[in-house]
């Protein structure tokens, strides 16, 4: 459990990243 | 290797890695020190915000430092944390409000809206820079004066120190005439300190008169932290200390630090060479027209500072000496070997410590990259500035 | 013993109201550093100036919070030796380290890159000042680890021993204090949840902005980052939040007990959905803990134990004993803890007149009740009950706030992607709002874990009220009021310094 949820914590920062730049491309704000 | 050391090596290393860190801290003053002197040596908008947003990239150097002190303290002395802290409340109260204040004054004093306006600021960025230094020059004092505490059985403290009824838990440092020279000296050291570091950071083609003031500071300061210099180290060679004697036993012994440089002669070199380096710093400042070294005084007296303070910090603590004594109560005494933590304990924070080099590497490594070029007009008055 | 209760409650009032204080502020920094940090990326991967501008535009925000985060921090790191120099003594030899640690790699990380962030636009490259940002944002939530991993000591207490020579508590596994699993969980939620309010703090300053009708491209990019960051990390901080509650469950029975309102434990235990607490409701009595509810019935006894058919113990059985479930009572503890404490007296007597034999004999005895020496110190078993209301109704805010912000992200996310975030009248005043909101769940989940633990100052093995410095009351009292004035006055600098800042807003490219 301790590992899940620190490689989690990683992954929700790097999707957020990630995820930020598909939806600035989808509504043309990038 | 790390674990084959011995609980006695590890309680020394610990309290020499503390003095580092402590001794940093000294040399980073130079922070408080141009605080001190911003009404002085600034007497336009653009030399204060030269001066100020100079120093402001680096407040947070000391202060870390400060902080890294005490946490450090705490993991490998805790009953030294726990009985200093405990017992001088005040004093380290005082200490910490005036840095409290310090932290938001680089950030606030030229944003508008800032409720208090920029000379409230100002005097906070003084307080600092005097008070505090003051103040922690004084308790550092102490473990050559001693304070008046008393451990129970269960290390329990109680501070017993009253004044017309009220206890003063540790302001009470500030009557000794040695606790109190050696906090003006740190507070006018820091001052030499912050002309030379803003002599090295500064572009002051376009600002002559801060320059020749900035020099004039320079070398005033200097001359009035000397005395108060020479009676602390003329007091400490004649001064009596605690001694530890092999059962543990406490006593007053004379001449105990002098004996102590004479038995660890690699301390009285590097006190007198702490004291040179110093000395070589101001007088490149000083004089201009050295066509080298006029804006690198800061290293000289720089390392030098961190020399002496790292003297001042190991000196009441090797050769079975009591670093944190009690006059109240002897017996009661902190010495490396009876206030540390479990040889567990030292042994992880000493791997950890491996970790300080290379943090010390990138501190380096930008400090560098940032102060590469020196703080100009243009920067100041065109872009983000304190 | 003498215990000089008004100033151990001076003492819990300084340090509560400190670590509120910095509580107002951290959160803020652990995630705006990193929204900096994905904004100034995307300027550097698009080369567009408006992105540069937005980016610098938050990070003034960010450095006026900033300070203000140090300054009522540096006063945490040293109330411990001032104000509970006993605390500090007793567990200083595990306690010390984290901090320590905290001081050594992750101060150091964020305060020299800060540096490079604020002034290093135009004094290093555009990669190494975009890396100098991403290490604000590591070392910042670098330092929530380590005292988090403090903080999950006191709540959980492992890896040491307690040495009666010296009678304090001594490290013995640092792996052990290290991964304790409620470390760990505490500290992916504690950030996770500075992640979930800066995006919060954005959303209800660009929502502002779409009110106001100005600044709206910048507004509705920094919704769309911040919305992304905070669905994302609010669903991970509900998931990480179940996991630290179910560690309470299990390692802090009184305090899940607590936040619950359960007095009398049960199988298949329902949960309080919602619930107005009898205020008149004592430990023991045959009142109903509850004024009105909304329960769910299953839900307890499957989230605290993950095991529908388990026992989930109540106040009651905590404190007055549960022999069919195995649960000992206080009384009990308080007389074994009472022993524990003679016996460790004798033996440091015994050892004071260098009488080993007799040394030995009481140290014997000690061991036998040495788990208990806590207890010991509380005068009746009522003692160990928290305070119920106050870790009760903050659970419920926190929670309750928590399931509300992923839906308003959603929302915000799903306008954003209609394109016609700018005209939604009802949703942008909930944007609004949403920061305030934010921050009272953030405050309350500090006073569910803090009030929650007590009388414990380390759960279970030293009370509160012997923790604390002898030192009289009114230094304590007049230092309260000092902090709370500076405090106070800080923080009305920094409300305005921050308004006038966003009503200024960012450099527009013309």
């Amino acid at each position: 459990m301790t590992a899940l949820m620190l490689i989690l914590y990683v992954v929700v920062i790097i999707a957020s990243y990630k995820g930020s730049i598909f939806i600035l491309k989808k509504t043309e704000l990038l | 290797m790390i674990s084959n050391l011995d609980y006695a090596t590890l309680q020394q290393l610990w309290w020499i890695i503390c003095s580092i860190v402590g001794a940093l801290f000294l040399f980073l003053t130079f922070v408080q020190g141009g605080q001190t002197l911003l009404w002085q040596v600034a007497k336009t908008e653009l030399e204060k915000s030269l001066v100020v947003t100079s120093l402001g990239r680096k407040w947070e150097m000391p202060f870390t430092t400060l902080v890294l002190f005490g946490g450090a303290l705490f993991a490998s002395f805790p009953k030294f944390y726990a009985t200093s802290f405990g017992g001088a409340y005040w004093v380290w109260m005082l200490i910490l409000f005036s840095f409290i204040i310090q932290a938001v004054s680089y950030e606030y004093r030229k944003k508008p809206d800032n409720v208090l306006g920029s000379t409230v600021y100002e005097l906070f960025l003084f307080i600092n820079g005097s008070v505090g230094v003051l103040l922690i020059g004084a308790a550092v004092g102490t473990f050559y004066t001693g304070s008046n505490f008393t451990l129970d059985l269960y290390n329990k403290v109680t501070w017993d120190y009253t004044l017309l009824g009220i206890n003063l838990r540790g302001l009470e440092a500030a009557f000794s005439l040695f606790n109190l020279s050696l906090g003006i000296f740190l507070v006018f050291n820091a001052r030499v300190l912050g002309t030379l570091y803003l002599l090295n950071s500064i572009d002051l083609s376009s600002t002559p008169d801060l320059e020749s003031r900035l020099r004039k500071c320079t070398l005033r300061n200097f001359l009035i932290a000397l005395p108060f210099l020479l009676y602390v180290l003329i007091s400490i060679l004649f001064m009596k200390g605690f001694s530890v004697d092999d059962a543990g036993i406490v006593s007053l012994v004379s001449y105990k630090y002098l004996s102590t440089l004479l038995a660890l002669p690699h301390l009285l070199i590097m006190l007198l060479a702490g004291v040179l380096l110093v000395v070589y710093g101001v007088f490149t400042a000083s004089f201009k027209g050295s066509d080298k070294g006029s804006d690198k005084g800061i290293w000289f007296s720089g390392f030098g500072t961190v020399f002496v303070g790292l003297v001042v910090l190991m000196l009441p603590a090797f050769n079975n000496t009591a670093f944190y004594p009690s006059k109240l109560d002897l017996q009661s005494s902190l010495t490396i070997y009876n206030a540390s933590s479990s040889m567990y304990t030292l042994t992880v924070m000493t791997y950890v410590a491996i970790g300080i080099p290379i943090v010390l590497g990138y501190v380096i490594y930008v400090w560098k990259l940032m102060d590469s070029k020196k703080l100009t007009k243009d920067e100041v008055t065109n872009e983000e500035s304190y | 013993m003498d215990i000089d209760l008004s100033m151990v409650n001076w003492a819990r009032a300084q340090f509560a109201f400190t670590a509120m204080y910095h509580w107002i502020f951290v959160p803020l920094t652990l995630g705006l550093s990193f929204l900096c940090a994905f904004f100034e990326s995307i300027y550097v991967r698009t080369g567009n100036k408006e992105w540069l501008n937005l980016t610098k535009f938050w990070m003034t925000l960010f450095g006026i919070n900033f300070a203000i985060g140090v300054a009522t921090g540096i006063i945490l790191e040293f109330q411990f030796g001032t104000n509970w120099s006993n605390y500090s003594w007793i567990v200083g030899d595990i306690f010390g380290a984290p901090l320590a640690i905290e001081g050594i790699f992750a101060f150091f990380l964020e305060a020299t890159f800060f540096a490079v962030m604020f002034f290093g636009w135009n004094r290093v490259s555009k990669k190494f000042h975009l890396f100098s940002t991403w290490m604000v944002a590591v070392g910042s939530n670098l330092s929530a680890i380590w005292i988090l991993v403090a903080n999950g000591w006191m709540q959980n207490p492992v890896g040491m021993l307690f040495n009666p020579e010296t009678a304090r508590f001594e490290m013995h596994n640092f792996a052990e204090v290290v991964f304790n699993p409620v470390a760990v969980s505490k500290f992916v939620h504690t950030s996770s949840s500075g992640f979930l309010f800066a995006s919060l703090f954005v959303l209800t300053i660009s929502s502002w902005f779409l009110i106001k009708g100005r600044h709206l491209q910048m507004a509705k990019r920094s919704i769309i980052v911040a919305s992304v960051f905070g669905l994302l990390a609010s669903s991970y901080v509900a998931f990480t939040g179940d996991e630290a509650a179910y560690e309470v469950a299990q390692k802090q029975p009184m305090k899940l007990a607590a936040i619950e309102g359960l007095y009398k434990g049960e199988t298949r235990a329902p949960i309080v959905a919602a619930g107005i607490l009898n205020p008149s409701k004592q430990p023991g009595d045959d009142q109903d803990p509850f004024l009105v509810e909304v329960k769910i019935p299953w839900a307890l006894s499957l989230l605290a134990n993950r095991s529908l058919d388990s026992f989930v113990p109540g106040i009651d059985d905590l404190v007055y004993g549960n022999k069919e479930q195995g649960i000992e009572s206080v009384a009990s503890k308080i007389a074994k803890g009472k022993k524990a404490i003679n016996d460790l007296a004798e033996f440091k007597q015994a050892r004071k007149e260098n009488n080993n034999q007799k040394a030995e004999l009481a140290l014997a005895q000690f061991k036998k009740n040495q788990d208990y020496i806590g207890y010991g110190y509380l005068d009746k078993p009522e003692e160990a009950v928290p305070p119920i209301a106050i870790p009760y109704y903050s659970f419920h805010i926190m929670v309750a706030l928590g399931t509300f912000f992923p839906l308003l992200f959603a929302a915000f996310l799903f306008y954003s992607l209609k394109g016609t975030i700018a005209e939604k009248k009802w949703l942008l005043p909930l944007g609004l709002i949403s920061g305030l909101l934010g921050l009272i769940a953030q405050e309350s989940g500090w006073v569910v874990a803090e009030v929650g633990r007590q009388p414990w100052a380390i759960y279970g093995l030293l009370p509160v009220k012997i923790s604390t410095t002898n030192l009289a009351a009114v230094n304590v009292q007049i230092t309260f009021f000092m902090f709370f004035a500076v405090f106070t006055l800080l923080l009305a600098a920094e409300i305005k310094i921050m308004l006038k800042q966003i009503s200024i807003g960012p450099k527009e490219e013309l």
